[in-house]
């Protein structure tokens, strides 16, 4: 069993030894500093390092849309896109360069995820295609892939997945919903499913082999937006109350409201799933970001249901049932913490 | 580090004598294992989460219920207050009276407010009772989201007890607020570091955090407002100049205090910085309020503020994307900008890593 001298030093430890009168103010000081607490030289300079870097990527790839967005008449159309590609190729051709494992190979391999984007947005500004903007994001996406997939970097999926919401949102908006009235709690199921889907996928592939996928928490990150939606979605339903319903049929037409209620049915049970799901996942995989997620979303729909259905009186009720649910959580997962902490000792 | 090594090091820079070596490990013999105990930021999240939904919900019934009588909200506010102040006494590290305390103190704070509003006594009357009042709980509430609310709430007071004073157009005021709250968070985060000792930062840093967002979303409100926080051609205002010298003085004053702590001033590299930040602040004349999240950023790090960091980021992309949006400038203007300052950023930092690599040569 590791003892007290051999555990990592942390800030905590300096303030015990400066409140035991240990260390004067210059000592503290430094101690801060050899744990980490505060920057010494080598510290500043990686951070000026990287903050530079970072920073004028971000300022260049910000400058170069705006300047798409300017759409400078002055440069013939084919000429624009030109630049662009040419911006595309030297980007990915310096990522190659400096190597995807190094931080400013990925980056700049980020940055040209990025100016794909760009130069569809422009192909479309010159060419006046007509086309939907839900091809655009579907397009950008579909070509960020492959470099995500050599990148072995999970903000590029991240990326990617942001498109593929993206996409999904528009293509139903602009493709389905012109020619069937689609509710909103129909989106928020695709939604859902799309991130839920993805999660499943992406923790199957960092379990067999693909670790790099876990960086950033990113299959935890899509079981969050995909619970999020879920969650939406029961708040949602909650707003529709039967005894109202032939007021909303009027309004809405009985055979959405109609649909209303069968997507959110489908919704709730896939929503009870999930949380059994993250539950047993996040005590097996001793994930507490998923069980806080899972907790906070039951809180979440608990209150939006007193706030739709029910009596003030009720509501002193939800308070209660509230604080009792985050008192009861917070000691759970406490505890769950502290015996997950003796089992690795 | 190790615990023993942090100790042998500390004695060998002369910090800790011999003889206090062996007590210092005994300290920490004792303190092994107490770490655990210490809550992780999710469930802490959680907790805070709840608060505020407690807060809402009883919001919700006490305005219910009173809504005829709003006087009645200053002696129910008083009373929660008093409550959340109790509980937050007797029971510091219960799961369940914590979290409630948090939010009778919230909901306190809301009803004194609109209590003390609601009396309609002189303005200025009305503006000092409420910050004494706020004042009082940043003291004497032992919660960090209790004291941020507190600071906030005083902050912006201060903004409408200023207006309500003095004729100051809202553009005005809004920069000269940014101009002086901005080197107030510095002057807080900065605070001698045995403050922590003396538990004086468990309320120096949520006052921190709370002048720091009032001062952003201050600039926020004037870039939507008048677009002052990105100003172009304006170069003869008033407003202009506060606010630009006074955030470009706390960044250079900033980076005199980092080269003095951690660098020395013959070193060319630290020349070479200084230069670079001058170029940005020139180059970043026409977004002034870039440099408040910048001068964040550097705060941030300097005190090892992993949230504070985060928040400077979030900022620094929202006014990088409102600048989009700044009328004054063509689009070609404002991407020539940013792409020359990005590609001085890109160029400098190769010159500074080039005088590094050099250095560690010659060492």
């Amino acid at each position: 069993m590791e003892t007290g001298h051999e555990q990592e030093a942390t800030p905590a430890d300096v303030v015990r030894l400066a409140k035991a009168g240990h260390l004067n103010r210059a000592g503290l000081e430094r101690a801060y500093s050899l744990v980490g607490k505060l920057p010494d030289r080598s510290s500043w300079e990686r951070f000026f390092d990287r903050a530079l870097l970072l920073l004028g990527s971000l300022f260049c790839l910000v400058g170069l849309i705006f300047l798409a967005a300017y759409n400078w008449n002055d440069i013939p159309g084919l000429l624009k896109i030109a630049l662009v590609a040419l911006l595309l190729c030297i980007l990915t051709i310096a990522a190659l360069q400096r190597g995807l494992d190094s931080m400013l190979g990925r980056l700049l391999l980020g940055c040209a995820a990025v100016v794909i984007g760009v130069l569809f947005a422009v192909y479309g500004q010159v060419y006046q295609t007509g086309a939907d903007s839900y091809l655009l994001f579907l397009s950008w996406m579909l070509f960020v892939i492959p470099w995500a997939c050599v990148a072995r970097w999970s903000p590029l999926w991240m990326l990617v997945m942001l498109l593929a919401n993206v996409s999904c949102c528009f293509w139903l908006a602009q493709v389905i919903s012109p020619s069937v009235d689609i509710p909103f709690s129909f989106y928020l199921l695709c939604l859902g499913v799309i991130n839920i889907l993805c999660f499943f996928v992406a923790d199957l592939l960092a379990e067999s082999g693909f670790s790099w996928l876990r960086a950033y928490r990113f299959p935890s990150l899509l079981f969050g937006v995909g619970l999020f939606c879920f969650t939406l979605l029961m708040i949602r339903w909650f707003d529709f109350p039967l005894s109202e319903a032939p007021q909303l049929y009027s309004q809405r037409g009985s055979r959405l409201v109609l649909e209303e209620h069968g997507i959110s049915l489908i919704g709730t049970l896939a929503y009870l799933g999930l949380l059994v799901f993250g539950f047993y996942y996040g005590r097996e995989q001793r994930n507490l970001f998923m069980l806080s997620l899972a907790i906070l979303s039951i809180i979440a729909v608990s209150t939006g249901f007193s706030f739709a259905r029910l009596e003030r009186i009720a509501v002193v009720a939800s308070i209660v049932v509230i604080l009792a649910e985050s008192a009861f959580a917070i000691s759970w997962l406490r505890k769950t913490v502290s015996s997950w902490e003796q089992a690795l000792i | 580090m190790k615990r023993t090594e942090l100790l042998q090091q500390l004695q060998l820079e002369g910090f800790l004598s011999l003889e206090q070596v062996e007590p210092s490990a005994a300290l920490f013999e004792r303190a092994a294992g107490s770490d655990s105990h210490e809550t992780p930021i999710y469930i802490r999240l959680l907790a805070g989460a709840s608060a505020w939904l407690i807060t809402s919900l009883l919001f919700y019934l006490i305005n219910d219920l009173f809504l005829l009588s709003r006087s009645v909200a200053l002696v129910i506010g008083s009373i929660s207050t008093v409550s959340a102040v109790a509980l937050a006494f007797l029971f510091q590290k219960n799961s369940f009276f914590k979290p409630l305390s948090i939010a009778l103190a919230l909901l306190g704070q809301y009803l004194v407010v609109v209590g003390i509003f609601d009396l309609r006594l002189n303005q200025h009357v009305s503006y000092a009772l409420i910050i004494g009042y706020e004042l009082f709980l940043l003291c004497i509430f032992p919660a960090f989201l209790v004291r941020f609310v507190a600071t906030a709430i005083s902050a912006v007071c201060a903004i409408f007890w200023l207006m309500a004073s003095f004729p100051f157009s809202y553009d005005t005021l809004f920069n000269l607020l940014v101009a002086l709250y901005m080197p107030l968070v510095w002057l807080l985060f900065s605070f001698d570091s045995l403050s922590i000792v003396r538990r004086i930062d468990q309320i120096t840093r949520p006052a921190g955090y709370a002048l720091a967002v009032v001062a952003h979303i201050a600039l926020l409100v004037s870039i939507l407002v008048g677009m002052l926080g990105h100003i172009a051609l304006v170069y003869t205002q008033f407003e202009f100049w506060i606010l630009y010298l006074s955030l470009f003085a706390l960044i250079l004053w900033q980076l005199v205090t980092i080269v003095d702590s951690s660098f020395a001033w013959s070193d060319l590299w630290v020349w070479v910085l200084l230069v670079l930040f001058i170029l940005v602040c020139v180059a970043a004349s026409q977004m002034p309020a870039l440099l408040a999240p910048l001068s964040l950023l550097l705060l941030a790090k300097q005190r090892g503020e992993t949230i504070l960091f985060y928040l400077a980021c979030v900022f620094l992309l929202l006014f990088l994307g409102l600048y989009y949006y700044n009328l004054d400038l063509t689009l070609l203007t404002k991407s020539l900008t940013l792409l020359g300052t990005g590609a001085l950023l890109l160029g400098l930092r190769s010159v500074l890593r080039y005088l590094s690599a050099e250095r560690e040569v010659l060492s």
